[in-house]
């Protein structure tokens, strides 16, 4: 399992959803969040996620996954804002962060990927119009998704080597096999596109 | 004789930075041919394969696919008539599920729609994953990934087969698995291994590359019995297999 947030089936009123309109929210959300300011409207924020993953029949177990990489900044920006703002205002910059990270999660765990490459093509769309092409856009975006199980599967790989050969604690050991690894990768991925006909333009928009 | 599938001329080729990998190289392959291309590591296998669609230039001689030369102007085309299958399928799986892989070249050439989705399940019935189609690629076994890798080359309907070393990394049920699935294709093939009895098993006939050159070119038994040959170009049987206890296939 990546630590990427995966798609998990489910036939929730979430998971039906047009991912258009859960981006629209994503957004939305974040627009309001600016907004929040005392700690009760926080925890109302809070409440309303909780609700929403229990909606989406996803459990507590994988919602506190998906913050746990969080923890360390969540913590330096915790003990910033204690000391700087006092506890009030450290609890609801790290509830808003909390929040906003837990929704976009949502979105990810509530949305086939393919739906969200739909949505963001269907979005750029109107650029067609300043030479943007909308599903090159797609491509990119599917790209960058694939690339991140793959990146971090060569990065366990690269750090079960290094231990393996005793190195610990070596940027250097760790740092040069993946980039060189993850070039080779993208080399060879640019390649296969090549051979699968991505330079072409495609005939009915071309 | 009729137009080969596949017709390399006097082909060569120097990397920018001098190294030179393919000194004139021939190869004719005719429509339902199953050839295995032989040779030790830097013979100029891959670089030879990158030349059948035109990822690199010749720098000398000819590649033509059915008669169609390989220039820029018919890339198109090439690329749909020669269906490359990359030794590893994490290269050529790069979309967020197996249906949106396959579909990525036929959507490329202009196909959509119902003819897209009917084409796409073909392809992925052809090679025994139609029931994985909604999966994300990274979830199947290496097995299963070369398989969808190569539904999204048949999918495109190619003329020709090109697999980079198909039994490489899989266990041996996969391996069988594979073998069966390419046995029962129809489909002109060519396929780069150093798993000679891959190679026997799968290819009536073998071509020896070594040095940027073509040093052998015949029947499989042939060229894994000619000891000679064998030694001279570091090519070495498994242990234990033997082709003269098999037997002329």
């Amino acid at each position: 399992m990546t630590p990427l947030g995966l798609f998990l089936p489910g036939t929730s009123p979430l998971h039906r959803a047009p991912a258009g309109l859960k981006l629209l929210g994503l957004v939305a959300a974040g627009v309001v969040s600016v907004l929040l300011d005392e700690p009760w409207q926080v925890l109302v924020a809070l409440g309303v996620v909780t609700v929403l993953y229990g909606v989406a029949g996803i459990s507590l177990r994988v919602a506190v996954a998906q913050v746990r990489p969080l923890l360390w900044i969540a913590l330096g920006t915790a003990v910033f804002h204690v000391l700087v703002n006092g506890p009030a205002r450290a609890f609801v910059v790290v509830g808003v962060l909390a929040v906003l990270v837990l929704l976009a999660a949502l979105v990810t765990l509530s949305t086939r990927t393919t739906d969200l490459v739909d949505a963001i093509v269907a979005v750029c769309r109107p650029l067609r119009r300043v030479g943007v092409d909308p599903d090159r856009v797609g491509l990119l975006l599917a790209l960058g998704i694939r690339c991140v199980p793959v990146v971090v599967g060569l990065a366990q790989e690269v750090r079960d080597a290094q231990r393996a050969r005793g190195l610990g604690a070596s940027p250097r050991a760790f740092v040069v096999p993946l980039i060189v690894r993850s070039l080779r990768h993208a080399d060879a991925l640019g390649e296969a596109l090549v051979a699968r006909g991505a330079e072409d333009p495609v005939p009915d928009e071309g | 004789m009729s137009t080969p599938v596949l017709d390399v001329q006097g082909l060569a080729f120097a990397y920018p930075d001098g190294h030179q990998a393919l000194y004139g190289v021939n190869l004719h392959v005719h429509r339902g041919e199953r050839v295995a291309l032989l040779g030790p590591n830097g013979a100029g296998k891959t670089t030879l394969v990158l030349h059948l669609n035109g990822i690199l230039d010749a720098g000398a001689g000819s590649v033509a696919v059915s008669g169609l030369p390989v220039t820029k102007d018919n890339l198109r085309e090439i690329r749909r008539r020669v269906g490359i299958v990359f030794q590893d399928p994490d290269d050529q799986l790069f979309m967020p599920t197996v249906r949106d892989d396959v579909a990525f070249g036929p959507a490329n050439l202009g196909i959509r729609g119902g003819e897209l989705e009917k084409r796409v399940m073909e392809a992925l019935d052809k090679v025994g994953m139609a029931d994985y189609a909604d999966r994300p690629p990274h979830h199947l076994s290496f097995g299963q990934r070369r398989r969808v890798a190569v539904a999204t080359v048949l999918v495109m309907e190619p003329e020709i087969l090109v697999l980079d070393e198909p039994s490489s990394n899989l266990d041996p049920a996969s391996r069988r698995e594979l073998a069966e699935i390419l046995t029962g294709l129809d489909v002109t093939l060519l396929m780069v291994t150093h798993d000679l009895p891959y190679a026997f098993e799968l290819c009536p006939r073998s071509v020896v590359l070594s040095d940027g050159v073509v040093v052998a070119d015949g029947p499989t038994y042939d060229v894994l019995t000619d000891d000679a040959l064998m030694a001279a170009h570091r090519l070495e049987l498994p242990f234990g297999f033997d082709p003269r206890a098999i037997g002329r296939r």
